[in-house]
Parts: structure tokens; C-alpha cells; sequence
């Protein structure tokens, strides 16, 4: 009697477990197929393709003159010197500077003679080691140590390449372009970081490849970034390999189209040693690849061994600790793509929140791949050959390789807009020259309808006077110099003054002369 | 200071004690003192900026002034130029103007002195200085003292293009560029306050 | 100098006399008129690019999407308004009160004063380059100047006047009518509070300040700045000190909210700012970021006015994390990810702050009204003693 009840109590909890897995099965099927099948081979269009040198369009032109270097004098004093185009070449000895280039198209290049290196020594006290602003940058063949800030920093700078350096114990970043776009970072090798080795922050179409990054806090990260692969590096000991964030509070907002392919990421179990407050010092020694709020991360090829926390980590802002939100930034990490990568021996030694997760989910074996919190159309194309956890709204991928994208690096350039010598002129003549001067009022300088009439035929002779005035007036203050402006410029706004009428249309001068 | 007042009194009386020689022709339109006069539509001279007289003078000999038809006074004066025998004998007859007392013609046209102050503020007193006296440094002629009425017939002749027309008179073509951001209405005013300056 | 200029700027606008005022039919300083009669600004940084528009980066980088298109009259007419103690509820105070053009238009006090000096616990910022900026007051809960003017005209402890009270006086004073009428020809006979936020907001957006040295050497002339200003510049965009991280060139602030945790001053009560605002944990006493831009000109510093100089100011941030905060406030803020130890020596502050100088460009500053509609005399009140000094400089123009 009681065999047999406990036979149907048995029966009926199968059918309504066996009707709870169909209902599940159904409606979260793990063979739902995700993404587009072409993902990867369709939007071939602005982006250099297979036969291509990834460095095509970055970096200087080297087009210019080439100005030596040598121990003993100052880097910057030939960037000051240097103009557009020209080689700035540095040779073996040891330089304690900050360099800082504000110019366009240099070609800042270290000269190896026998193993010795030029080597930028920051002495604990100089804060960074290159900053740049300029458009197309190298910066190539450097040893660089014992700065307080960064290695090399960009700001804004279009078109870097950052190869061949070492960068060994500098203070927060090793590598940092910031807010640029077309970039390549290949071979270079960092250690001894206190954040990311290599951080691209705020970039569009960048490629991160050979390069070696080791005993640092994070060895790559990808932040608020778009467009970008990272492949073939050796990411190892550090406490993160390899991250792939959106930074909450800042004015760009997403993180997406990164692919994370070929990599060998393994032993990233270095003890935390990120500055106090700084969201990598919440990353856990022991993780791989950290995908957090980044979105369309496909991860593909990659030797993924002996991280002790977990192999990857896919997550989203209100799991990770540290992190302020921002109403402006999706907090999701969604369209994340596993594809085939060898993964073993991760997970050994996990953080007490994926051990918990553990429990719940009753699994045993250390885990390869985690996923916590929402990722939305997310998928793995092979689950079986890894121990997953968190990854049960994951689809099959639809897509099994990426190799119809060989890099988002640009086919040209980006190039700032061309504007005509007449549109600049029109930008500082509204932008500089009308505090001063009205068209047909007096206000501090004369009137420009005088300044035509005396300079009608002479746009050259106006372009020397700004940059060199004279007083010619008893009752006009004088007129400060404007020899800021380039020769170039000087010009097309005296052009522009000697052509523009009241409604800010430009006429050529010599149809004033003879209406 | 002081060293300045000789000098302008010392060159004072060498110009009326030893007045340019070539000048007689000229006084018979000009006036003795280059006062000007009105009946001969010729205008005060006196006290205007040399090099503007003897550029205006060189225009005349060579064509570059006066050669316009419709302009039949600039004609007779560039006959009348042409007697100067040299450049010589054109830098003394200009000297000897410049150095005379500027004279006050009698006032021919009335307008808005308020407005024209403000107009002239506005377009004219870049060059021609804030009391009409001109600016060397700008090439621009002294404007107080001239009279009226030839100052009106230039500024036609400029807006007509019969002055300033000819490629190398630089600062003529600059004043008939000028001379189309004024109306007629404007003209009066400004005329009418340049007549002010000084009375 | 700045006396000089303002005299000659006069010329440019038409005559201000109580009787006959006009509206200028001109542009302020640059901007283009367009043929269809909307000012349009233009600036050398239009020749840039910035990722996604957002107008941050390095020194050749554009600058954020702008509000330009009002018209010369509207933006006169701003003007008229601006100056005009008729928009405060007792005919004391005008916007200029508080946001002074000598004073780089903020008031030079740690916190303003408003209508029957009534305290205020928020310094009043600069309202240079407004055009860029998105997001209004120190807590960021505006996103439009219509929006923000509202706050301090009709809070009782500001300009204390009500939208009724405005309209009436407004639409009682037949200078007013006709000057609407001519800056908004299309609408109807009564002045409307939308016309009035128009045109106060066209004024705003033609304060525009980027032809400071700073902006030439970023244009490319190298010899613009000093070695001392370039190694100014260097730590400020360095990773050690992290100033252009936030305050990010071209406009130097990023328009972010950040916690950086400054204190109240003695027996103030804690500011939660954007926390309180946004109902956002991560923002308890967060606030927008400041543009640098002219701010030699306006000390003191902070939301609350606390550092009375910019070094004083640039001190804090090289004082270590959370070092001016109690344990309880320590805990309950997530103080930003750059707010760290950059062991700033006093020297590098001193360059930081030759740098910060290097951001002054007033050459477009306005000229004060000589006369107003109302009668008023312009500005009304000015509640800082600093203030009082340059009153009588400035209406003598």
C-alpha cells in the first residue's frame, strides 16, 4: 500500500517536473538560434580586409625631416621643432621628460642599437611619460618606466599606432588612448601596472594585437569603446586578463562590436593591487574575461587556462560592486557570443558570490563561464564543452567564427571634415575677429566696411598686418597681435573680412571693386 | 614741447615768408591764402597734408586724375597741374599749403549735425581721423576746412566712379569703395557735422 | 582695459535711452546673421570633430552641439531683461545680481544672496558658454535654461517673483509690448512667459568664451602659453592629477554628474545634491561638473563656495579621497573613480593653477544697458560687497 502510494506520488512528481522542464524547454529553449548568421561577413563596408598591413591607415606619414635625438638632449625640445610629417628619432640613452605632442602627423620612433634602447625614466616624480593630442601619432621603440601616470596617453588623437614599447612599472595606465578613433596597439610588451596595462577608453575602430601583458591589475581593457578586436595577446598573471566595460559617468556611453578572439589569457590570479576606489580594484584575482554592460562582445579562439575565479565572466553594473549608476547607460551586458574557445582548469578558487551561485545551482565541477545577472539575446555555440553557469537564457549561436572581419581599422584615415580655406576664414572671422570689429559700426576696431575699402586688393597685406599691427589711430585702442593664428589662416580670414558682407555672405573682393 | 612749437612756428614763417614761387598760378583759383573760392568751385587748400597734395598733384600731371570726361574741373586742374615744372616745384607748392592756417569756408549745405557726428563716427573717422583731420598713416586727407561743397561733388564724382576709377590710385579706389555705404541723406549730415568741427 | 573696451562696445549696440529704446539688429560678437535673421555662431573649433558630438577630448576636438538660431532682437532683448530688476518680485534684483559680467558672471560670493538677502545654500555659476551645456544647476535637475531661469525667478528666496506678478508687470509696460512685439513679430498682443524664457535663453547662449590664450594654443600656436602654463596643462591632462578626465577640454567639464565630496561648511547640513534629485544612491552628493572656462573669474569655489582660491581648490583634489569627510559620510558616498592621492606638489599646483589662469577670454563680454524699459537702474542690487566696488565703474558706462 505505501510502496504503491509512494509509486504514484513518484509518477506524479515526474509529470509535473517533466511538464515544468517542457514549459521551460519551450519557452527558453537553448537551441533557439541567436544573432545573424552573416554578423561577421556582412558589413564589410569602411574597414580594411583580408591582404591589407593593419597599419595602412594609422600612424605618421613620415613625409617631413628627419630630426636626431641623442642621449643627453630633450625629446620635446624636437617635438617643438618637429612640423607635420617629419621623424623624430631617438637614440639609446636614457630620457627624463614628459613629452608632450600637440601637433599633427609625428612620427615619434626609438632607435635599437645592439639591444640598448632609449628608455624614458619618469624617476617616481614625472607624472607621464608621452601625452598627445595631434591626429596620426607613432610612437614606437620606447622602454618606459617609473612614471606616476600613464605611459602614453592620447586625448582625441585620430589614427595612433602604439607598437614595439615596453612598458615596465608606470603608475596608473601603460597604454591609454582616450577618446580617438582608428587605432592600432600591437606588440608591445607591459608589466607592473596599477590599473589597465593597455586601456582603450571612449574609442571607436581599434585593434589591439601582439601584444604581452603581465603582473598588472588589468591587462586589456575595453571601455565605453566601439569597434574594436583584441587578438593574439599573451595575457597572463594579471589579476583581470581581459576586460570589456561600460565605465558608468562618462559623456560616451556604450560599449559594443568588440570582438575578443585568439588571445592566450591564462594564470590572471595576481593579488588586486588597483588604487582604492579605481573600478578595477573591484575586478577578482583570478578572472579572465570580464564582460561587464558591453554589449554584441563575441569571444572566439582564445586559450582560456588556470584562472582561478572563473574563465569569463559576463555581468552587468548592479552586480558588480563599486560601480555608481548612470541613468544614461544601459547597465545590460546583451548579444554576448561564445564560440569555440579551449578552456580548463578555471574556476578553482572562486569569489564567494559565484561559490553561492554554485550552491544554488547545484553545481559541483569548477566553472569555466558565468554569466549574473540579464544579458539579453545572448548565445553560445557549443555549451557542452564547457561548465557554464548563469548562461541558461544563452541561445545557440547562428554564427561560428568571425574570420570575415579581420579588423575594424579604417581603409582611410579618419579625417577631421575638410573645410575650405573660405570656411575657416568664415569660423575666425565670426570667432575672433567680430569682438572687435562690426561690419558697418564702429565698435573697438574699425568698421570692416573700412577695412575692405583699404585693403581691397591686398588680402596678404591685411594677412601681415594682424599678425604684426601698428597703430594708426589716435582714437582706436591698438589692435593686439593675432599672430596665434597660422600664416595659412591669416590669410583665409583676411580673404574671408576683405569678402564678406553684412549678411556674412561671402563675395569676392574683386567684384566690391567694380560693382 | 616747447622745441615743437618753434618748429611749427619757424616753418609758419618761412612758408609766408618765402612763399612758393610756383604758387602765383595756383592763388588765381585758390585763393592767396588757399583759402579757396567758391564762384571758381575750387577748393580750400590750406592746411591740408602735403604728401595728400602733392600725390593729388602727380595724379593730375600724370592722368591718373582729371581724366575722366565727365569730370570737367578735375580736367582744367590737371592742365593747370601740368605747369609745374618738377617734383621739385610740386613739394614746394604743397609745403607752402600745408603750412597755412586752415580757413573755414562758408557752409553750403545743411543736414542732421547729430546724426552725421554719429555716421561719420561710424564710417569715416577710421581714416580721416576723429575731428576730420585727416591720417597720414592712412593716406586719408584732412577733411575740416575743405568746404563743403567740393566734399560733396568728390563724393559724387566717387560714387560715380568718375574718381578713383584708375587702377594705380590706391586710395582713391578705397574711398570709392567707401563712397556706396552712404546715401545722399547720409552725405548732408555728414557734411553738415564736418562743417561743426572747429566752429 | 576692460573699462576702455566696454566704452567702445557701446558703439556696436543702439543708444539705450530710457525714451527710445531699440532693439539691435545685429549679431552679438560671433555670431553670423543669417539671411532668414537668426544669429549663428561660429568658431574655430567648428573645424574638429568629436566622437559621437559629444564634444570631449584633447585640444583639436569640437565642441558640444550648441543653441544658437535666436534672432539679434530677441537676444537684445534678452539682454534688456537680463539687467532688469523688474523680473525680481521687489524691483530689486536682476539676473545680473548674482551672475555679474565683471564678476565672470557669477556674484564673487560663496552663496548668493537673494531677495531680501535671503541666504542661499548653492553658488551662483558662471553663465559663460551656456550654449553648450545640457544640463542646468549645480544638481543637474534642468535641461534647458527656459527650464532653470524658472527656479531662481520664482523661488522666494531668489528673485521671488510669481509668473503673474512677471506677466503683469511686464505686459503693463508699453516699451516691453513693443520690443516683444518687434522680437516676436508673429504672436499676439500680450507678452508670454514662453517669450520672456526665449528671450532670455537667446541672451545666455551669446555669452561665448573660446578665445582664451588656452584656445590659441590649442589652435596650434605654440609659443601662446609659458612653460610654467604648458606644465600647467601637462598635469592637468596627465593620469596623475586627472583634471581633464571630467573637466575635458574643449569646454572643460564633461557634463557629468560626479562625487567628489566636498564638505558643508561649519554648521551646514550635508548637500545630496543629484542623489536627492535623481533618487540615485550612487549620486548622494554628487553635482554637474563645472566648465573651467574663465574661472580665474569667479572664486570662490565649489557648489558651496567653499575654497575662496583656485588653489585652495585644486588643493582638495591632491588631499586624498574622501579626506574632508566624516566616517558616516565616508560610507555613505561613492566618491568618484579619479577622486585618489595624486601627491600633487606645491609647485604643480601652482602650474595648475597658472594654467586655470590661462582660460580667461571676456573679449565678448556685453555691454551693461544704460537705460531699461522699466526705468530700473540696470542690475539692481548687487549683494556682494566685491560687487559694490564695480557698480559705479559700470553704470558709468
Amino acid at each position: 500500500m505505501s510502496n504503491k502510494l509512494f509509486a504514484v506520488l513518484i509518477s506524479a512528481g515526474l509529470l509535473v517536473g517533466g511538464f515544468w522542464l517542457g514549459q521551460h524547454l519551450a519557452t527558453n529553449s537553448p537551441v533557439a538560434l541567436v544573432g545573424d548568421a552573416d554578423r561577421y561577413t556582412s558589413n564589410a563596408a569602411a574597414r580594411i580586409t583580408a591582404g591589407t598591413a593593419l597599419d595602412a591607415s594609422v600612424g605618421a606619414s613620415g613625409t617631413g625631416t628627419t630630426i636626431d635625438v641623442f642621449n643627453g638632449e630633450s625629446i620635446q625640445a624636437a617635438v617643438k621643432r618637429a612640423s607635420s610629417g617629419d621623424i623624430i628619432r631617438v637614440y639609446p640613452g636614457t630620457y627624463q621628460e614628459t613629452v608632450y605632442i600637440d601637433k599633427d602627423d609625428i612620427w615619434l620612433t626609438g632607435v635599437i642599437q645592439r639591444g640598448h634602447w632609449p628608455i624614458l625614466e619618469g624617476n617616481h616624480t614625472l607624472n607621464d611619460a608621452i601625452l598627445y593630442s595631434g591626429n596620426n601619432i607613432t610612437v614606437e621603440n620606447f622602454r618606459i618606466t617609473h612614471y606616476k601616470g600613464n605611459a602614453i596617453m592620447g586625448q582625441a588623437g585620430n589614427n595612433f599606432l602604439i607598437r614595439n614599447n615596453h612598458v615596465i612599472d608606470t603608475g596608473v595606465y601603460g597604454i591609454f588612448p582616450q577618446l580617438g578613433k582608428n587605432g592600432l596597439i600591437e606588440r608591445n610588451i607591459l608589466s607592473g601596472i596599477e590599473d589597465a596595462a593597455i586601456y582603450v577608453g571612449m574609442c571607436d575602430n581599434i585593434h589591439v594585437n601582439n601584444n604581452e601583458v603581465f603582473e598588472n591589475v588589468a591587462g586589456i581593457e575595453i571601455e565605453n569603446t566601439r569597434h574594436a578586436i583584441v587578438e593574439n595577446n599573451k595575457v597572463y598573471n594579471n589579476t583581470g586578463g581581459i576586460l570589456a566595460f561600460i565605465t558608468p559617468g562618462l559623456p560616451i556611453k556604450t560599449t559594443y562590436d568588440v570582438i575578443i578572439r585568439n588571445n592566450f589569457i591564462s594564470d590572471n590570479n595576481h593579488v588586486n593591487f588597483g588604487a582604492p576606489g579605481s573600478i578595477v580594484a573591484g575586478v577578482p584575482s583570478g578572472s579572465g574575461i570580464v564582460v561587464m554592460a558591453a554589449d554584441q562582445v563575441t569571444i572566439e579562439g582564445n586559450i582560456i587556462t588556470n584562472n582561478k575565479n572563473v574563465g569569463i565572466v559576463i555581468t552587468d553594473h548592479q552586480s558588480f560592486a563599486n560601480i555608481s549608476l548612470d541613468p544614461e547607460s544601459d547597465p545590460n551586458s546583451d548579444q554576448v557570443a561564445i564560440l569555440n574557445n579551449v578552456m580548463f582548469n578555471n574556476g578553482y578558487q572562486p569569489i564567494n558570490e559565484i561559490s553561492a551561485l554554485k550552491l544554488v545551482n547545484l553545481i559541483k565541477n569548477d566553472v569555466d563561464i558565468v554569466n549574473v545577472g540579464t544579458s539579453a539575446d545572448s548565445c553560445i555555440l557549443d555549451p557542452g564543452k564547457y561548465v557554464t553557469l548563469g548562461l541558461d537564457d544563452y541561445g545557440r549561436c547562428n554564427f561560428s567564427d568571425t574570420h570575415g572581419t579581420v579588423s575594424y581599422l579604417l581603409p582611410e584615415p579618419a579625417e577631421p571634415h575638410p573645410f575650405t580655406d573660405t570656411e575657416k576664414g568664415k569660423m575666425a572671422y565670426y570667432g575672433i575677429c567680430t569682438g572687435c570689429h562690426a561690419y558697418n559700426v564702429r565698435m573697438i576696431g574699425p568698421p570692416v566696411q573700412i577695412i575692405q575699402a583699404l585693403y581691397m586688393d591686398n588680402p596678404e597685406g591685411l594677412a601681415d598686418y594682424i599678425a604684426k599691427p601698428i597703430k594708426k589711430r589716435e582714437d582706436y585702442p591698438e589692435m593686439p597681435a593675432q599672430n596665434y593664428l597660422s600664416p595659412e589662416l591669416r590669410l583665409a580670414v583676411a580673404k574671408f573680412m576683405l569678402g564678406v558682407d553684412n549678411q556674412g555672405q561671402f563675395n569676392d573682393p574683386a567684384l566690391n571693386q567694380n560693382p | 614741447m616747447q622745441l615743437r612749437h618753434l618748429f611749427i612756428l619757424l616753418s609758419c614763417t618761412s612758408a609766408l615768408t618765402f612763399a612758393s614761387p610756383h604758387y602765383q598760378t595756383c592763388a588765381s583759383c585758390h585763393g592767396a591764402q588757399g583759402e579757396g573760392n567758391a564762384a571758381m568751385q575750387a577748393p580750400a587748400l590750406a592746411g591740408q597734408s602735403a604728401t595728400y597734395l602733392a600725390r593729388q598733384l602727380n595724379y593730375f600731371k600724370s592722368g591718373i586724375r582729371g581724366g575722366d570726361q565727365s569730370d570737367t574741373l578735375a580736367q582744367q586742374m590737371r592742365a593747370m597741374a601740368g605747369i609745374l615744372p618738377s617734383e621739385a616745384a610740386v613739394q614746394s607748392v604743397s609745403l607752402f599749403l600745408a603750412n597755412l592756417p586752415r580757413t573755414q569756408p562758408a557752409v553750403t549745405i545743411s543736414g542732421d549735425a547729430d546724426k552725421g557726428y554719429k555716421l561719420y563716427n561710424m564710417k569715416c573717422g577710421a581714416c580721416h581721423g576723429p575731428n576730420g583731420q585727416g591720417n597720414e598713416a592712412l593716406k586719408a586727407p584732412a577733411l575740416a576746412g575743405v568746404g563743403d561743397a567740393y566734399l560733396a561733388r568728390q563724393f559724387t564724382l566717387f560714387k560715380t566712379g568718375a574718381r578713383g576709377s584708375h587702377p594705380e590710385d590706391k586710395p582713391g579706389r578705397q574711398m570709392k569703395m567707401m563712397s556706396t555705404h552712404l546715401s545722399n541723406d547720409d552725405l548732408r549730415d555728414v557734411l553738415a557735422y564736418i562743417n561743426t568741427i572747429g566752429r | 582695459m576692460r573699462i576702455f573696451f566696454a566704452f567702445f562696445c557701446l558703439f556696436a549696440w543702439p543708444l539705450d535711452l530710457a525714451a527710445n529704446i531699440a532693439l539691435s539688429d545685429r549679431c552679438p560678437p560671433g555670431f553670423e546673421l543669417t539671411p532668414n535673421n537668426q544669429c549663428q555662431l561660429h568658431s574655430l573649433y567648428d573645424q574638429y570633430n568629436s566622437l559621437y558630438g559629444q564634444g570631449v577630448g584633447g585640444l583639436k576636438t569640437a565642441l558640444p552641439s550648441r543653441r544658437d538660431g535666436f534672432s539679434p532682437q530677441q537676444i537684445d532683448l534678452g539682454r534688456l531683461l537680463f539687467f532688469d530688476p523688474l523680473l525680481s518680485g521687489d524691483n530689486t534684483l536682476s539676473c545680473a545680481s548674482c551672475h555679474h559680467p565683471a564678476l565672470g558672471f557669477a556674484d564673487g560670493r560663496a552663496t548668493p544672496l537673494g531677495i531680501n538677502g535671503a541666504s542661499n545654500h548653492r553658488a551662483a555659476p558662471s553663465l559663460w558658454n551656456m550654449a553648450f551645456l545640457t544640463r542646468f544647476f549645480w544638481d543637474a535637475r534642468a535641461t534647458s535654461l527656459e527650464a532653470q531661469m524658472q527656479g531662481p525667478l520664482y523661488s522666494p528666496r531668489e528673485m521671488g517673483t510669481t509668473p503673474a506678478a512677471l506677466l503683469q508687470k511686464l505686459n503693463s509696460n508699453e516699451s516691453y509690448k513693443h520690443l516683444f512685439s518687434v522680437a516676436f513679430p508673429n504672436a499676439n498682443q500680450h507678452i508670454t512667459l514662453d517669450q520672456i524664457y526665449a528671450a532670455v535663453a537667446a541672451f545666455e547662449t551669446s555669452l561665448v568664451s573660446l578665445n582664451s590664450r588656452y584656445d590659441r594654443y590649442a589652435h596650434g600656436h605654440q609659443d601662446a602659453l609659458s612653460d610654467t602654463e604648458i606644465a600647467g596643462l601637462n598635469i592637468f591632462r596627465s593620469f596623475v592629477a586627472r583634471c581633464a578626465e571630467c573637466h575635458t577640454p574643449p569646454l572643460f567639464t564633461n557634463q557629468q554628474i560626479a562625487v567628489i565630496g566636498v564638505a558643508e561648511p561649519m554648521g551646514q547640513s550635508f548637500d545630496y545634491g543629484a542623489g536627492t534629485i535623481f533618487n540615485n544612491p550612487s549620486w548622494k552628493g554628487g553635482f554637474k561638473v563645472p566648465s573651467l572656462r574663465n574661472i580665474a573669474r569667479t572664486a570662490p569655489y565649489m557648489h558651496n563656495g567653499v575654497f575662496k582660491s583656485l588653489k585652495e581648490a585644486a588643493q582638495f583634489y591632491t588631499n586624498g579621497r574622501g579626506h574632508a569627510l566624516d566616517t558616516e559620510r565616508k560610507k555613505e558616498l561613492l566618491l568618484h573613480w579619479h577622486i585618489w592621492e595624486p601627491n600633487l606638489t606645491d609647485e604643480e599646483l601652482d602650474q595648475l593653477v597658472a594654467f586655470m589662469h590661462t582660460l580667461t577670454d571676456e573679449q565678448f563680454t556685453p555691454p551693461i544697458p544704460k537705460a531699461l524699459p522699466s526705468g530700473l537702474p540696470p542690475i539692481g542690487v548687487l549683494p556682494s560687497p566685491l560687487a559694490d566696488t564695480l557698480t559705479s565703474k559700470h553704470l558709468k558706462n
